[in-house]
C-alpha cells in the first residue's frame, strides 16, 4: 500500500468516526420527519406497505407533505439488521457522507490531481456542515453523495464508456432522494454538458442510448408525480408565491409619494419584480457570507446547526480564501470552469425560496466549497514543503494546531452544548412521555395528548414499534390510519391512534374530565392547577432543567 | 483654457460631484445633534476662544461627553467666521471635502499606473455618484474628512515612490487624518506599517533613508499633541466604551458553557472558553459582516441615519464590476497592493466596536471598493471593445451597460430624495429648526420652556439655532453624568429645560410653563397652540400652555 492510499484510508476512518460516533445518542432525540421516514421503512419492511397503506410507493406522504422514497428504501435493510431505532434510522445518511468523502477524493484527484483529491477528502471528512447533516436522517445528505458520485462518474466515462450509464443512474436517482434535487441536479447537468460537450458526442453510441433510457426510466415517476400533485411543498416554500402585502406597499411607498400603481415611477422604482430581485439576490448574496460560512450557519433553523458555530471550522477562512485565489490564479480549463460553475450555482435552488438563509436547501454547497478548501489546503501545504526546515515544522504545527483547536471547538458545540439550546426543535422529551404514557395507560380510560405540528402520533408509532408493542405494528396501524389533512393542503395532522387521543386542550373545560391523562405543554394549563392537591402532575424536562412536557390527571383520591 | 479641454470629462465629473453634494445642503436631511454641537462649538471658538463647555481651543471637543476629534471643527470655523453659525457653515466644509475626495481618487487611480488609461476617470465619475460617499459627503460628517485625507495621503505616498520629496506631504495628510476621526487611529498606522511592508525597497534605499527616517520623525513630532491628549482619561475611556473588549457579556457566555461540562475548569475547557478567543471569534464575525452582500449591495447599513430605504452601500451592479476587479487583481497583484491593504484594513476599527457592518466607521471602504468596480466596469468594456465586431452590437451593450447604471443612480436619487425622510423620520432632527422659530417669536417672556428630550439632545440645536451666547452658556450649565451609552447631555440653560415629559402625572409642574412634547407625551384635551412639523410632514412636537 502505498502513502496515498494509507492516507485515504485514514481520512475515511475519520469521517467515519466523526459521522458513527454516538450516533443513536446525539443529535439528542429523533425528529418528527426521521421518526416517519423510519416507520415507513419499518411498515415496508413488514408489509410491503407505508403508513398509510400503499403498495411500494415511489413517493412517500409524510405529514401531508409528499417525500421521494430513496431514504425510505436505503432503511430498510439497516432496519432488517438491527432494528427499529434512531441508529438504523441514522445510518443510511451516515454512511452516504462516508461515501461522499470518498467520491470527493476520486473527483478532486480526476479534477486537480491526487494531492488536492486527498485534502479535498480530509476538508470533506472536518467539515461541520456535512458532519451535520450525515448525523441524522437527512434525504438532502443522500441526494449530494449522489450527485458527487455522478459527476465523478461522468467526467471517468470519457476514458471508460460503460460509466456513463452508472453517472446517469446517480444523477437520476438524486431526485428520489430529496424535493429540491429535481433543480440542483438539473442545473449541475446542463452545466457539465455545456462544458463537455466535445467529450460527450465521442461517447459510444449504445452506451449513450442505453444511459438515457436508465435514466428516463428511473426518473419517470419522479417527474410524473410532479403532474400528479405530489410535488411536495414547492408551490409553498417558493419565493415567487409571496409578494409584498398591500399594506407593506402602501406604507413604503404611497405613504411618501403621490403616486398610484400605474405610475412609471412605480413601475421604475417599487415594482414587484424589483423587490423580488432584490429578495432573491440577498438571499443569494447571504450564503455567499461570513456569517453564513462561518459564524452561525443557518441563522433561521436552530436545528441546522450547533450553537455558536458556522457551516465551516473556523480555521477554513483561511483555508477558504487561499483556495479561491488558488483556483483564480490557475489557468482557466474546463476543470477551473466546472468548479467556478459549481460555487456560484449550487445556492441558487436555495436563494428561490423564502428563508433567508437554509442550511439543507444549500447542502449542495458542500461539493464546490470540499474542492475549493482542498485546492487551498494543497497549496498551502505545497507553500509550507517549499520552506526551510524550521518555517516548515513550524507551519505544519500551527496548522495541525489550528485543524485541532477548530475542531474541538465544533465538537464541544456538536456533543455538548447542544443539548442546551433550543431542545424543543430536537423535539427534544418525546421518547421519554411516550414511554411514561405506556407505563400509566392502562390506569385509565382515555389518554389525551396535545395536538400540534409536532406529529406527536409519529413518536408514539416509532417508540411503540420499536418496544415491540404490537398495537404499533405496522400491520395493526394501517387498518385505523385516520389522517386528515389541512384546510390548506400543506400539512396535515393525525387525530386518534388507539385509545390515545390528540387534539387541542382547552384547559378550562378540559381540566374537569375525571379518569383521563393529559398530556401537555407548560403553556397549556392554568399555573394554579400545576400547583394546587387538586392534580396529580409529572414532568419531563428539558437538559437544561426547563419543563418539556407535563402528565396530568384530576387527583382521583381526592374525590 | 487648453487645461480645461484637455481635463474637460473631469470637470463635469466633478461638476456632478458638486451638484450632488452641495444641492439643498441646508435643509435635507435636517441637521442632526452632531453636526450642532460641531457648529456651535466652532462658534463658541470664534466668540470666546474656548468651547461650549469651556475648554480652550481643544484637540478633542467634550460635546456629549463623547470627545469628538477636533479636525472637522477647525475646518468648519473659518466657514462659521465668514458665514455666520448656519447649516451651510457646517455643511460645506463636508461637501467639499466629498468634492476633492472625487478629485483626489482621481489622482490616486492615475498614480497607480496599472496600464489602464480609463481607470482613473471611470474611478472618479463612479465615486461622485456613490451612494455610501454622497450619503456622508451632505452633512458635517468628521469621517468625510478622514477620508479625503487619506486618499489624497495614498496619491501623494504612491507619487512618492518615484519623487520622494512627495512623502512629506504624504505623512503630513495621513497624520491630520488621525485628528479627524477615530477610525483613522487603527487604519492609518497600519497602513503605514503595510506600505512600509510593501515599499520597503524604495523607502529603505541608500537613497531615500535619509528622508525615511526624517518622515518617521516629522510623524511623530505630530502626534504628541494627540497622544498626551488621546491617553488623557476621559478620550481614551469614550474610545473603549463602544469597543468588543468592553462586552462584559463574554464572561457569563463563557461561564455558562464551561458550566456544562463535569469539570468547568479543566484545561481543555478553558482552552475552548475564555476571552481571547470569544473576542477573537466577535471581531472576525464583525469583520467579515462589512464584505457581505446584503450590506454592501442590497440593505445597508442598519442605523437608519446611515442608510436610504431598499439601498446598499453600493448599487447592485457594482457587484458584478466588482467581481470582475477583485478576480483581475487576483490574477495579477503587483501595483494593486496600496488598494487591496486599504480594503482589507479598512473594517478593521468597526469590527472592533459593538454595531456591524457599520457604514460610517469603515466608510474609507468606499475609496478601494470604487477603484476596484472602476477596475472591473473597465475590463468589461475593454471586453466588448475587443471582442464584440458587430458595431450595432456593441452600441446595444454599451447601451444596456449605461441603462443600467443610469436606471440605479436615479433609484438613489428617487429613494434619497423622496423616501429618505420620511421612510426614517427619526434618523436625523426634523423639526427641531420649526419649533426654535416658534418659540422665539411666540413665547410669553415671562415663561420657562420645557422640551422633550425624545429626540436625540435637544439642547445642541437649541444653543445652535438661538444663536446662543457661548459666553452666557459656557458659565452656566452643567452637563449630566453619562448614561449607559457614554453619553452626557445638558439639562437645562436659561429657561429652556429638557426631560422626559410625562403630562398625565406630572401636569402640576407643567403649569406655569410652555411645553414642547411629543404628541405620545401630550395627551388628548391638553391645550395645544401649536403642532409643529418637520420639512419631510410629520408631527414632531406640539406646544402646550
Amino acid at each position: 500500500m502505498n502513502i496515498k492510499r494509507i492516507a485515504l484510508v485514514a481520512i475515511l476512518v475519520l469521517a467515519a468516526i466523526l459521522r458513527l460516533y454516538k450516533l443513536g445518542e446525539f443529535p439528542i432525540h429523533l425528529t418528527n420527519d426521521e421518526a416517519g421516514l423510519g416507520y415507513n421503512a419499518y411498515s415496508i419492511l413488514q408489509t410491503g406497505r407505508d403508513e398509510h397503506g400503499n403498495l411500494f410507493p415511489v413517493i412517500f406522504k409524510s405529514f401531508g407533505d409528499w417525500k421521494p422514497g430513496l431514504y425510505v428504501y436505503l432503511s430498510v435493510p439497516t432496519i432488517a439488521l438491527f432494528g427499529l431505532s434512531e441508529f438504523s434510522v441514522r445510518l443510511p445518511s451516515a454512511l452516504m457522507g462516508i461515501l461522499a468523502v470518498l467520491y470527493i477524493y476520486k473527483l478532486g484527484s480526476k479534477l486537480f490531481g491526487d494531492k488536492v483529491g486527498l485534502f479535498s477528502a480530509l476538508s470533506l471528512a472536518l467539515l461541520p456542515w456535512h458532519i451535520h447533516f450525515s448525523r441524522g436522517a437527512w434525504e438532502a445528505n443522500v441526494a449530494l453523495t449522489l450527485l458527487i458520485g455522478g459527476v465523478y462518474y461522468f467526467l471517468k466515462s470519457f476514458e471508460n464508456n460503460k460509466y456513463f450509464v452508472l453517472s446517469a443512474l446517480f444523477l437520476s436517482l438524486t431526485l428520489w432522494s430529496y424535493q429540491s434535487a429535481k433543480i440542483a441536479s438539473l442545473i449541475v447537468l446542463v452545466g457539465l454538458a455545456f462544458l463537455y460537450h466535445k467529450q460527450l458526442f465521442k461517447i459510444k453510441f449504445k452506451y449513450l442510448v442505453s444511459a438515457l433510457i436508465l435514466g428516463l426510466l428511473v426518473s419517470l415517476p419522479i417527474v410524473l408525480s410532479l403532474f400528479t400533485g405530489k410535488a411536495g411543498r414547492a408551490n409553498v416554500m417558493s419565493v415567487f408565491s409571496y409578494t409584498r402585502s398591500e399594506e407593506y406597499i402602501e406604507e413604503t411607498v404611497f405613504a411618501h409619494e403621490n403616486i398610484t400603481r400605474d405610475s412609471p415611477i412605480f413601475a421604475l422604482y417599487h415594482s414587484e419584480a424589483l423587490n423580488l430581485f432584490r429578495g432573491i439576490s440577498g438571499r443569494y448574496l447571504n450564503y455567499l457570507s461570513g456569517k453564513f460560512l462561518f459564524f452561525e450557519g443557518d441563522w433561521s433553523n436552530p436545528r441546522h446547526t450547533s450553537v455558536d458555530s458556522g457551516y465551516l471550522l473556523y480555521v477554513d477562512i483561511i483555508i477558504f480564501v487561499l483556495g479561491i485565489i488558488g483556483i483564480l490564479k490557475r489557468k482557466m480549463s474546463k476543470e477551473v470552469a466546472f468548479v467556478w460553475f459549481l460555487f456560484l450555482v449550487s445556492q441558487v435552488p436555495a436563494a428561490l425560496t423564502r428563508d433567508s438563509a437554509h442550511g439543507v436547501r444549500s447542502l449542495g454547497m458542500i461539493f464546490p466549497i470540499s474542492l475549493i478548501l482542498g485546492y487551498g489546503l494543497n497549496d498551502l501545504v505545497h507553500y509550507l514543503q517549499m520552506n526551510k526546515l524550521a518555517i516548515r515544522l513550524f507551519g505544519f504545527i500551527a496548522l495541525v494546531s489550528a485543524f485541532v483547536y477548530s475542531m474541538a471547538i465544533y465538537l464541544d458545540a456538536y456533543y455538548v452544548q447542544n443539548k442546551y439550546l433550543e431542545p424543543k426543535d430536537y423535539f427534544y422529551g418525546y421518547k421519554q412521555v411516550v414511554q411514561k404514557v405506556f407505563e400509566r395507560e392502562t390506569k385509565y380510560e382515555k389518554i389525551v395528548f396535545s395536538q400540534s405540528y409536532d406529529q406527536p402520533y409519529i413518536f408514539f408509532l416509532f417508540f411503540g414499534a420499536m418496544d415491540g408493542d404490537s398495537r404499533f405494528s405496522a400491520w395493526e396501524y394501517q387498518k385505523e390510519s385516520s389522517f386528515e389533512e389541512n384546510q390548506w393542503g400543506d400539512v396535515g395532522l393525525i387525530k386518534k391512534l388507539g385509545n390515545i387521543e390528540f387534539r387541542p386542550i382547552n384547559w378550562y373545560d378540559d381540566r374537569g374530565l375525571g379518569n383521563t391523562l393529559f398530556i401537555v405543554r407548560e403553556e397549556d394549563v392554568s399555573k394554579s392547577d400545576l400547583i394546587s392537591k387538586e392534580f396529580n402532575i409529572e414532568t419531563v424536562s428539558y437538559p437544561d432543567g426547563k419543563t418539556a412536557f407535563i402528565l396530568i390527571n384530576k387527583n382521583e383520591i381526592n374525590q | 483654457m487648453k487645461l480645461i479641454n484637455k481635463n474637460i470629462i473631469l470637470i463635469l465629473i466633478l461638476l456632478l460631484a458638486g451638484i450632488l453634494r452641495v444641492y439643498q445642503l441646508d435643509v435635507y436631511p435636517a441637521l442632526n445633534a452632531d453636526e450642532a454641537s460641531i457648529g456651535y462649538d466652532a462658534y463658541s471658538l470664534i466668540e470666546t476662544g474656548k468651547d461650549q463647555h469651556g475648554n480652550s481651543w481643544p484637540i478633542h471637543f467634550q460635546s456629549f461627553n463623547d470627545y469628538k476629534p477636533g479636525g472637522y471643527v477647525y475646518a468648519v470655523l473659518p466657514f462659521v467666521y465668514l458665514f455666520g453659525l448656519n447649516e451651510w457653515s457646517v455643511r460645506l466644509p463636508g461637501a467639499i471635502f466629498g468634492i476633492f475626495t472625487v478629485l483626489a481618487v482621481y489622482l490616486l487611480a492615475r498614480e497607480l499606473n496599472v496600464g489602464n488609461s480609463k481607470l482613473k476617470i471611470v474611478s472618479a465619475l463612479l465615486l461622485a455618484i456613490s451612494p455610501w460617499h454622497i450619503h456622508f459627503s451632505r452633512g458635517g460628517w468628521e469621517v468625510n474628512m478622514a477620508t479625503f485625507l487619506i486618499t489624497l495621503g495614498l496619491y501623494f505616498f504612491v507619487k512618492a515612490q518615484r519623487q520622494m520629496k512627495y512623502l512629506v506631504i504624504s505623512v503630513l495628510l495621513l497624520t491630520l487624518s488621525l485628528y479627524t476621526y477615530h477610525a483613522a487611529r487603527v487604519i492609518v498606522p497600519l497602513l503605514g506599517l503595510g506600505l512600509l511592508a510593501i515599499y520597503r525597497k524604495t523607502l529603505l534605499s541608500k537613497d531615500n533613508l535619509r528622508l525615511s527616517v526624517g518622515a518617521a520623525v516629522f510623524v511623530f513630532v505630530l502626534v504628541v499633541p494627540l497622544m498626551s491628549n488621546f491617553f488623557g482619561d476621559a478620550v481614551s475611556s469614550r474610545a473603549s466604551g463602544v469597543s468588543i473588549l468592553a462586552d462584559r457579556g463574554y464572561i457569563d457566555r463563557i461561564n455558562e458553557k464551561r458550566g456544562r461540562h463535569d469539570n468547568p475548569s479543566s484545561i481543555v475547557n478553558r482552552l475552548i472558553y475564555n476571552r481571547p478567543k470569544e473576542i477573537a471569534i466577535e471581531f472576525g464575525k464583525n469583520y467579515l459582516e462589512h464584505f457581505w452582500g446584503d450590506f454592501l449591495f442590497i440593505s445597508g447599513d442598519d442605523i437608519e441615519r446611515n442608510k436610504v430605504s431598499e439601498f446598499g452601500q453600493l448599487y447592485m451592479w457594482q457587484l458584478f464590476a466588482l467581481v470582475v476587479g477583485v478576480v483581475a487583481v487576483v490574477k495579477k497583484q503587483k501595483e494593486w497592493g496600496v488598494v487591496v491593504l486599504w480594503l482589507l484594513l479598512a473594517p478593521i476599527p468597526a469590527a472592533l466596536t459593538f454595531q456591524s457592518p457599520h457604514a460610517l466607521r469603515a466608510q474609507s471602504m468606499i475609496i478601494p471598493l470604487i477603484i476596484l468596480s472602476a477596475l472591473g466596469l473597465c475590463i468589461v468594456l475593454d471586453f466588448i471593445k475587443r471582442k464584440v465586431s458587430s458595431k450595432t452590437l456593441r452600441t446595444i451593450f454599451y447601451l444596456a451597460i449605461s441603462l443600467v447604471i443610469v436606471w440605479d443612480f436615479s433609484r438613489y436619487l428617487h429613494n434619497y430624495w423622496v423616501h429618505m425622510s420620511k421612510a426614517y423620520p427619526y434618523s436625523s432632527q426634523y423639526g427641531v429648526k420649526e419649533l426654535v422659530s416658534y418659540l422665539a417669536n411666540e413665547q410669553s417672556h415671562e415663561k420657562n420652556i420645557i422640551i422633550t428630550t425624545r429626540y436625540d439632545q435637544p439642547y445642541i440645536l437649541f444653543l445652535f439655532y438661538l444663536k446662543y451666547p457661548p459666553k452666557q452658556f459656557q458659565n452656566d450649565h452643567v452637563l449630566s453624568g453619562r448614561d449607559e451609552y457614554g453619553f452626557s447631555t445638558v439639562p437645562t440653560f436659561d429657561r429652556y429645560e429638557f426631560r422626559k415629559i410625562n403630562y398625565d402625572t406630572e401636569w402640576s409642574l407643567y403649569q406655569n410653563s410652555v411645553v414642547a412634547g411629543t404628541d405620545e407625551e401630550i395627551v388628548e384635551g391638553a391645550n395645544v397652540i401649536k403642532n409643529i412639523y418637520g420639512t419631510n410632514g410629520f408631527l414632531y412636537f406640539q406646544v402646550v400652555r
